[in-house]
């Protein structure tokens, strides 16, 4: 948890603003727990959101997005939040004592704080409530007000309510930053280092590349703050292969320059120029840059569990199979391995009754599965080519294989079989896409060809999308298995549906009637074995004759 | 006599600025043995490109040429760059031999630290940054840090002994012009103020007066009369010298080619103007000998052959050879008639007419110079040298690592 946080932890704590609910516990359905919600600004005011004034909270944790962001509407009678002067001190008799209040009042300009935290109550009813802080489990919030907005309501101004929308602090900081940073102003590279004498403005452009894993380190450390920052990097960090020489355009806040970046980066030679990811883990506040293959390669250990299993799904159902008919064979590792925060299951939540699944879309796996052309071009030479075999849609399902899929859980040499389809149509270049790179290193000619298609066929594929009873341990970027309890007759429906998922997108949600539920939409690019689809295109034509 | 001379062109090809700099990081240094002061002239010229008015500099500069004024010792624009010690220009040249990652010792002066004359010591540091572990480890969820570990040793290096002409600089004038330099710089710095910007030439004409010594109208069609030799033609040589020798090979050939014409034909032109005038004229003298008698008589007269002019001109193809002798009788008036009326420039008007008795020296093949901690050979464009043979090498490195020649690569790209 990040020291700024915790003072808006404790800021909370000194101003009271939990009086009259101390350990902050709320009923949520038949559950409870420890919930809060606050707005605070730099004008030293503050106010709590209570729990049965929200009528909505969102709270969304997208794989695509590195920070949380959601909006929250509460009632706001006759625009009380602002308006209020004084309350009552008791709610006894004398309704004349008063007492008097600050109201809050907002700022506008992204500096109203909003501070939510999030996590069971496990405390008993008759033992004072202690606090869980498990970084699975709980979630620790600040956001930035963006945008705030009055809805009315059709019974007039008694029912007015207020809707906020809100990001996270470090995303609102990126925005506003213009960042005076360049490579060869913070030359101080990865790995060893020859002291020179030549200053490094006088040095070539050569000697002036960070590998873009600084650079996105740099850049982070340039605009946050040093707490939000210091000590709060993985140890896993990516920093990939590929160097490069650059200097933030004037016009540029931090965020430009941190897309930019990621969006050449590529990890290193030893993880075959992957795709990578950055995360801020909830609770720690730790940024993580990981390539893709790194989710997978915690997703299965030893035929068990890996770190970043999180839940244990299972699928209810109506069953044509006997429970004394001969049992399928296992989709996952089941739920008997398990601890609070790998592989957890609670059988009156991680229950699913009803879920959409979607097959990936045709148009998709058509236009952007396809072979990726990559023109680039080398500066030292001036000389141009095309890269055509790393791009190769048969490659790239190779890799997709080698580097992910065979990581997972499955019955094919005990590991699953990629999902999505690649045609002759497509592998012969006559559905191809192009891609173009100022630089022709394997990284970069990878990470803007080849990477875009394997995030796409891990994104794009097979979904899976339900909503469940509120949990907040759930999140992106980690693995849920789902599977059936029961014997069920073998089909390849289940090899497809069931099995583990890899979470992008989860939203927490509160809504008017005080439930918490969460809305999960996950992925899962393979099969459990080989499906042995036709790769022959009955709609092939060849274009190159007339 | 033969004169060490060097063309003026050769030395206003604005290498560097200064000489200091010029005997300091080029080779291109023989001729600041001999022509010194003239180097800083044309750097000094150069320099008034520089100015914020160059007119106004450029005619200061004119007025303090003609009148021997432009300060040539320690002139920080032609000789001596301001805050430049020498032997830390040394010092550079030392650096630039060796890699970029050795760090050499100094004394208190911040001057090269040297074991002998070629040998030079330094350090090296390498800086190791490292991603590791920060605090317990978590596997997955553990934090890194950055990690920074300096190794440094102590290295020697050979590098190239330094110049006579780097220790000792060449000795300069205090001020320097015109009647300082010799005829072919005279020559130069004429053209020099004929095609520089009209304001200035008027205005400097209007300061010095259009009969000042140097800078006035000139033409080398001048003195043609000093130019006697020319009075050896058809008109003067004896018609019956039919084999065009009478007078020796060099006094018999009629002249065809006016002297100052000379001035500005090649040599291989002249000789064979002479060819064709000696073969054409023994033709001519052949067939016309036979007419070489006295014309009123139709009968061949006997007695004395027609010679020279002192026999009667009423014989028929008698040349006036007198002439010859008579002109040669005014050589020394008409020489002075005309030094008196050039003055300054009669030095010039003999050089254009005796162009034989030159020895150019300092005309180079290639400079090599510093350019970019690198030694690289240019021409006096400098425009880099090339080569069809990638592998070589520029011959030394005093002045830096040593270039390959014909590469395309930037300097920095072939570093360490």
């Amino acid at each position: 948890m990040s020291d700024v946080i915790k003072f808006f932890e404790s800021v909370v704590k000194k101003i009271d603003l939990d009086q009259g609910n101390v350990g902050s516990v709320e009923q949520f359905d038949d559950r409870r727990f420890r919930f809060g919600a606050y707005l605070i600004n730099q004008d030293a005011r503050a106010v709590k959101l209570r729990k049965g004034n929200i009528t909505e909270l969102e709270i969304v944790d997208d794989l695509t997005d590195w920070f949380h962001h959601g909006h929250i509407t509460f009632t706001n009678p006759d625009d009380i939040l602002e308006r209020t002067q004084s309350q009552l001190m008791n709610e006894g008799d004398d309704l004349n004592q008063r007492a008097g209040i600050v109201p809050y009042r907002f700022r506008g300009d992204c500096r109203d704080m909003l501070y939510i935290f999030m996590e069971p109550h496990i405390t008993p009813e008759d033992q004072p409530t202690a606090n869980l802080n498990n970084m699975v489990h709980t979630f620790k919030f600040l956001f930035t007000v963006y945008a705030v907005e009055d809805i009315l309501d059709e019974r007039g101004k008694r029912y007015k309510k207020q809707k906020m929308y809100f990001h996270d602090y470090r995303l609102q900081m990126l925005r506003e930053k213009n960042t005076y940073y360049s490579t060869a102003k913070n030359y101080n590279i990865l790995g060893d280092r020859n002291e020179t004498r030549t200053t490094i403005s006088q040095k070539s452009n050569a000697n002036r590349e960070k590998y873009t894993g600084e650079i996105i380190q740099d850049i982070l450390n340039s605009s946050l703050l040093e707490t939000d920052t210091k000590g709060l990097f993985s140890r896993n960090w990516e920093f990939g292969s590929s160097k490069l020489f650059y200097t933030s355009p004037s016009e540029n806040k931090a965020i430009d320059d941190l897309n930019y970046v990621l969006d050449v980066h590529a990890s290193s030679h030893e993880t075959q120029y992957q795709p990578c990811v950055l995360k801020v883990q909830r609770y720690s506040e730790r940024f993580e840059l990981l390539p893709l293959s790194q989710y997978f390669e915690n997703a299965v250990h030893d035929r068990g569990p890996g770190v970043y299993q999180s839940e244990h799904f299972l699928l209810s159902f109506e069953n044509e199979a006997r429970n004394d008919s001969i049992p399928p064979e296992r989709k996952t590792f089941g739920k008997s391995a398990q601890d609070i925060n790998i592989n957890y299951h609670y059988p009156d939540i991680s229950v699913i009754d009803d879920f959409i699944f979607s097959e990936i879309n045709g148009v998709d796996c058509q236009e952007i599965l396809n072979s990726v052309i990559t023109h680039r071009y080398n500066e030292s030479d001036k000389s141009f080519g095309i890269s055509l075999v790393s791009g190769n849609i048969s490659t790239i399902q190779d890799d997709f294989q080698s580097l992910y899929i065979s990581k997972t859980f499955g019955g094919e040499n005990g590991s699953g079989f990629t999902s999505w389809l690649t045609d002759i149509s497509r592998e012969s270049n006559y559905n191809i896409s192009i891609a173009s790179s100022n630089r022709s290193d394997t990284s970069s000619i990878f990470s803007t060809g080849r990477n875009k298609k394997l995030l796409a066929a891990f994104l794009l594929g097979n979904t899976i999308e339900f909503q469940s009873r509120g949990l907040t341990s759930r999140r992106s970027g980690v693995w849920i298995a789902m599977d059936r309890e029961n014997n069920y007759i073998d089909n390849e429906y289940d090899e497809k549906v069931l099995g583990q998922y890899f979470c992008t997108r989860v939203v927490h949600r509160i809504d008017a009637d005080g439930s918490y539920n969460n809305s999960v939409i996950a992925v899962k690019p393979y099969t459990y074995r080989n499906q042995r689809f036709s790769t022959n295109d009955i709609l092939f034509k060849d274009t190159e004759k007339l | 006599m033969t004169i060490l001379r060097t063309d003026p062109f050769l030395i206003d090809i604005n290498l560097v600025s200064t000489i200091d700099l010029q005997a300091n990081i080029s080779d291109y240094v023989s001729l600041l043995e001999n022509f010194a002061d003239e180097c800083v002239l044309n750097n000094t010229f150069w320099h008034t490109d520089s100015h914020s008015d160059p007119i106004t500099s450029k005619i200061d500069f004119f007025t303090k040429l003609n009148n021997n004024q432009i300060k040539s010792k320690d002139n920080p624009h032609g000789a001596k760059k301001r805050n430049i010690d020498t032997k830390m220009l040394h010092r550079k040249n030392y650096e630039d031999q060796v890699p970029d990652d050795v760090i050499l010792k100094v004394d208190s002066n911040k001057h090269a630290s040297m074991i002998d004359p070629t040998t030079i010591t330094g350090t090296k540091t390498t800086i190791t940054r490292e991603w590791v572990l920060d605090g317990d480890d978590y596997g997955i969820q553990s934090n890194g840090k950055w990690e920074h570990t300096v190794n440094t040793q102590a290295v020697e290096y050979s590098v190239e002994e330094i110049l006579p002409i780097q220790a000792t600089p060449p000795e300069l004038q205090e001020e320097f012009g015109m009647k300082d330099m010799t005829s072919w710089f005279v020559l130069w710095w004429l053209e020099k103020f004929y095609t520089t910007h009209n304001v200035v030439r008027q205005q400097l004409v209007e300061m010095l007066g259009e009969q000042n010594e140097f800078f006035v109208k000139f033409s080398d069609s001048v003195g043609q009369l000093k130019n006697i030799t020319d009075t050896r033609d058809t008109s003067t040589l004896p018609v019956w010298d039919t084999n065009v020798e009478a007078f020796g090979l060099e006094y018999s050939t009629p002249s065809t080619v006016a002297g100052v014409s000379k001035y500005c034909l090649l040599p291989e032109s002249v000789a064979l103007c002479e060819q064709l005038s000696k073969n054409t004229n023994q033709i001519f003298r052949s067939n016309i000998a036979n007419m070489m008698e006295d014309a009123s008589r139709d009968e061949i007269i006997s007695g004395v052959m027609p010679s020279f002019s002192n026999q009667s001109h009423g014989n028929n193809l008698v040349t006036d050879n007198m002439h010859i002798t008579r002109m040669f009788n005014f050589v020394e008036t008409v020489r002075n008639v005309i030094q008196d009326h050039l003055k300054g420039l009669y030095g010039v008007l003999e050089l254009l007419s005796n162009r034989e008795n030159y020895m150019i020296v300092n005309k180079p093949k290639q400079i090599l110079l510093k350019v970019e901690n690198f030694t690289t050979a240019v021409d006096v464009f400098k425009n880099k040298i090339k080569s069809f043979d990638k592998t070589s090498e520029s011959p030394v490195s005093r002045y830096g690592k040593s270039m390959i020649y014909g590469t395309n690569n930037r300097n920095q790209s072939l570093s360490v």
